[in-house]
């Protein structure tokens, strides 16, 4: 979720608020950096392991040891001879309760930097702890770049890998599509190079594991020669946006939607590679500018509308109606991410790709309809389908939908409310996303659940990489 | 000669010593220096994001007021829009602790500059 697609101004906010309101804002603006600090009212904490918490902070725990292995021996080492429960965190980015333990939380941040691109098939063989962030330079300095990435590029390779992280794009699928092998360190110390030629099973269940499976130190992933990319986005009636959706999808390389809660506009975004002779860099300066803009206007709209509801659609609405088409430039994967964002919780679903719109036009009906409390966009995206076992895209061509709320705002309500008209359209909940399924439902829903499970057991047969969160997934509860 | 090579020993003992630490030093340096440049630089960078400033002590004299405990708690736990640890999961107290040093003074000559992370 990136809020400077979404140039939301906040003086066509403030305008279509009025005066009256406008003194209402400020005052709120005032009460909220004056409520920042209670945040730092926590009683001071024991100090040596440090406590984990998401990206969000919706999740936390206190893990009795705090591993960051040098190497890779030294990663084979720590998980062999750990005998309590272990855990595996990349960036915290995930929302569900993959990370949290009592146990060993190992970290493979210092496993990183990409180790070499080979000249034949260009595939770059990535250490784990790579961030997203950390690939696109390397790759460009060889003339290569990823095939397609996510719009927030923070995350570590091996845990986007793990929960089948994706950009949008029809012919496009998830970074764990993408992996050609991998090198999995086993719960016994054991390393297994898997690849869709060998140990074939585990290839298919480690492309999505969710950290249950052991550690992937090592990833070999496909490359394309370096590219630019331009990307358009422009404001339309919410009726447009869905009626169009299907034919924009097969029209650009990549394409997705934010919708406005309680709105009646959507943001369409395109990005298509180019010819650029000259390098046109993307205007960082710019961008920063726009985000925090988009990011005070929709923080203002929030505090507004806490205290004036019935203002929320006339003001969304009417800011919508201003924001004027824009496009960028750049190298694809400077184009494509973004290191810094607002921090918020995230539901998302996968629903057949033609399904999208209706479901989405029913999650926009249902907040309007409920008069649930929230304006953040809904991100709307396409996923091709894979043949991964946990991938939500599995055999599928999908869409992917989003629903967010700020980080320090309530969400139960609003996905309680949104997430049984995914379970409709036959969803599939993103595995590092808020969802309330258990291994029934999941098993319903991902075919290939009982055959992870199975390589699970045999990979894993004490259960060391085991949370409360995944017994609860996996039924071993 | 005997007490010159004890001397000479104990000049080379010092020496090397001092080299060891000093190298220590630096790798330590340079090892805050990267971790800045991987999780802190992005945000501690752009102006717009309302974070501190690096190498802006202005920015950072009312959070230190408040004492390095206090904002170390922040740093850990999260604060406003910066996540808990800032991010960075290999990080120690002591390595958040040296990061704050390092952004919190006037940048010193042949440190990684303001320029963005990815750009």
């Amino acid at each position: 979720m990136d809020f400077s697609r979404i140039n939301l101004n906040r003086r066509n906010v403030l305008k279509a608020a009025g005066m009256a309101v406008a003194a209402g804002s400020a005052w709120a603006e005032t009460s909220e950096a004056q409520a920042q600090p209670s945040e730092r009212k926590s009683p001071p904490l024991k100090r040596r392991v440090l406590p984990w918490s998401n990206w969000s902070g919706n999740q936390e725990c206190l893990p009795s040891v705090r591993q960051v292995p040098r190497s890779e021996e030294q990663l084979i080492d720590i998980v062999k001879n750990t005998t309590t429960q272990v855990r595996f965190v990349g960036s915290s980015h995930s929302f569900s309760a993959l990370v949290p333990t009592e146990g060993t939380l190992i970290s493979l941040a210092a496993l990183r930097g990409v180790e070499s691109v080979d000249p034949q098939s260009g595939d770059a063989e990535i250490w784990g702890g790579t961030r997203l962030a950390q690939i696109g330079d390397p790759l460009w300095e060889q003339g290569r770049a990823l095939i397609n990435m996510p719009d927030i590029n923070t995350q570590t390779l091996a845990g986007a890998v793990a929960t089948s992280t994706h950009g949008t794009g029809v012919k496009l699928g998830s970074m764990s599509s993408e992996v050609s092998q991998l090198r999995l360190v086993t719960a016994q110390g054991e390393v297994i190079e898997c690849s869709e030629d060998r140990e074939t099973d585990i290839f298919q269940a480690a492309r999505t594991h969710l950290g249950a499976l052991g550690a992937v130190s090592k990833i070999r992933l496909r490359t394309r020669p370096r590219y630019y990319t331009q990307e358009r986005s422009w404001m339309m009636p919410l009726e447009e946006g869905l009626e169009r959706a299907a034919q924009l999808r097969d029209k650009h390389r990549h394409f997705d939607m934010y919708a406005l809660p309680h709105g009646d506009y959507i943001l369409g975004i395109t990005i298509d590679e180019v010819e650029l002779p000259t390098a046109s860099k993307v205007d960082t300066d710019a961008e920063e500018h726009e985000r925090s803009n988009s990011e005070s206007a929709f923080r203002t709209v929030a505090k507004i509308t806490d205290y004036l509801p019935f203002l929320r659609s006339p003001i969304i609405n009417y800011a919508a109606s201003r924001v004027e088409p824009e496009q960028r430039v750049g190298r694809s994967y400077e184009v494509f991410g973004n290191l810094r964002d607002m921090r918020f919780n995230e539901m998302e679903y996968s629903v057949p790709a033609e399904q999208g719109p209706a479901c989405l036009k029913e999650i926009l009906e249902t907040i309007k309809r409920q008069d649930i409390d929230v304006i953040f966009p809904i991100e709307y995206r396409y996923i091709k389908a894979d043949d991964i076992w946990l991938s939500p895209f599995y055999q599928q061509n999908a869409c992917a939908i989003s629903c967010h709320n700020f980080h320090d705002r309530d969400y139960k309500k609003y996905f309680a409310a949104v997430e049984p008209i995914f379970w409709n359209y036959g969803g599939r909940p993103h595995p590092g996303k808020i969802h309330t399924l258990g291994a029934a439902q999941l098993s319903r829903v991902y075919p290939k659940w009982n055959e992870f499970l199975a390589v699970r057991k045999e990979l894993d047969p004490t259960g060391k990489f085991l949370n409360p969160f995944m017994k609860k997934i996996f039924g071993l509860a | 000669m005997k007490r010159q090579s004890k001397r000479f020993g104990a000049t080379s003992l010092a020496l090397s010593l001092t080299c060891l630490c000093t190298g220590g030093l630096k790798a330590a340096e340079d090892y805050t220096k990267e971790l800045y440049t991987l999780y802190c630089q992005s945000c501690h960078s752009v102006d717009a994001t309302g974070a501190p400033q690096a190498f802006v002590p202005d920015d950072w004299e009312p959070r230190l007021e408040k004492g390095m405990d206090q904002t170390l708690e922040n740093v850990i736990v999260g604060i406003g829009n910066m996540p808990p640890l800032g991010m960075c999961m290999e990080c120690t107290e002591q390595d958040l602790q040296a990061l704050i040093h390092y952004m919190s003074n006037v940048q010193q000559t042949g440190n990684p500059t303001n320029r963005k992370i990815g750009k």
